[in-house]
């Protein structure tokens, strides 16, 4: 669901707020990831197109 | 500091038209909100750790995320004659708020080549370590933290646990109460 792609983010936030770029590297990662499957998975694939 | 306090715009603007306008964001407009966030996020990195090239390639990646989104949505709408009325939402300044978005994600993928060119600013020599931020700065990130816990917040209140509708027009948990 989509609010937990805003959770996300806001966990990488907390990250870049305490400091620990790793973290903060794969949580943004993490994210991107989340919304492009999201994007993918909700608008792209129903329409079914031929590429 | 101007990107980060930059993209902050269209996130406020996106909740006056959300509460004064009434106008509740689709599922594509929440995506794109997500995608500003993501912009923050590099730009955030950058007042943090040290301006790095990796923390802009985390803004370029959003940004293009979030054209990709509203450039979907306006392919959506731009034809005449749409049955469902032209365009999501009312045009802001004569342009729908998705087509903004991509002007908003193409110019900032511009802004950040050009700060890139700005080669000094590359401290490589000082490791990417968490370094103190100045008031202002905190203000802003503490702005856009703010805005990311409202869009959680409203998101939730609209959508719940389920997928959210295409064309919002109420909050869910809001109606059910």
């Amino acid at each position: 669901m989509m609010t937990a792609l805003f959770v996300l983010a806001f966990l990488t936030m907390l990250a870049i707020c305490f400091g620990n770029r790793k973290v903060v590297f794969l949580l943004s990662l993490a994210t991107l990831t989340a919304g492009i499957f999201w994007f993918n998975h909700h608008i792209t694939d129903p329409l079914k197109l031929n590429f | 500091m101007l990107l980060t306090t930059g993209i902050c715009i269209p996130l406020i603007g996106a909740y006056w038209i959300q509460f004064v306008e009434g106008e509740f964001p689709c599922p594509l407009c929440l995506l794109q909100r997500l995608a500003m966030l993501g912009v923050a996020i590099g730009a955030m990195m950058n007042l943090r750790f040290g301006v790095r090239t990796s923390h802009y390639a985390v803004t370029i990646f959003s940004a293009i995320f979030g054209a990709a989104v509203s450039a979907r949505q306006i392919l959506l709408h731009i034809a005449p004659g749409n049955p469902n009325g032209p365009g999501y939402g009312s045009p802001v300044f004569g342009w729908h708020l998705y087509t903004w978005g991509l002007l908003i994600f193409m110019a900032t993928i511009g802004v950040v080549g050009l700060m890139m060119l700005y080669e000094k600013h590359f401290d490589l020599s000082t490791p990417a370590s968490p370094r103190p931020m100045s008031k202002p700065v905190m203000a802003v990130c503490a702005l856009v933290i703010f805005l990311t816990a409202a869009n959680i917040f409203t998101t939730f209140l609209m959508c719940g646990l389920a997928p959210c509708p295409d064309s919002p027009e109420q909050y869910l948990l809001l109606s059910n109460v």
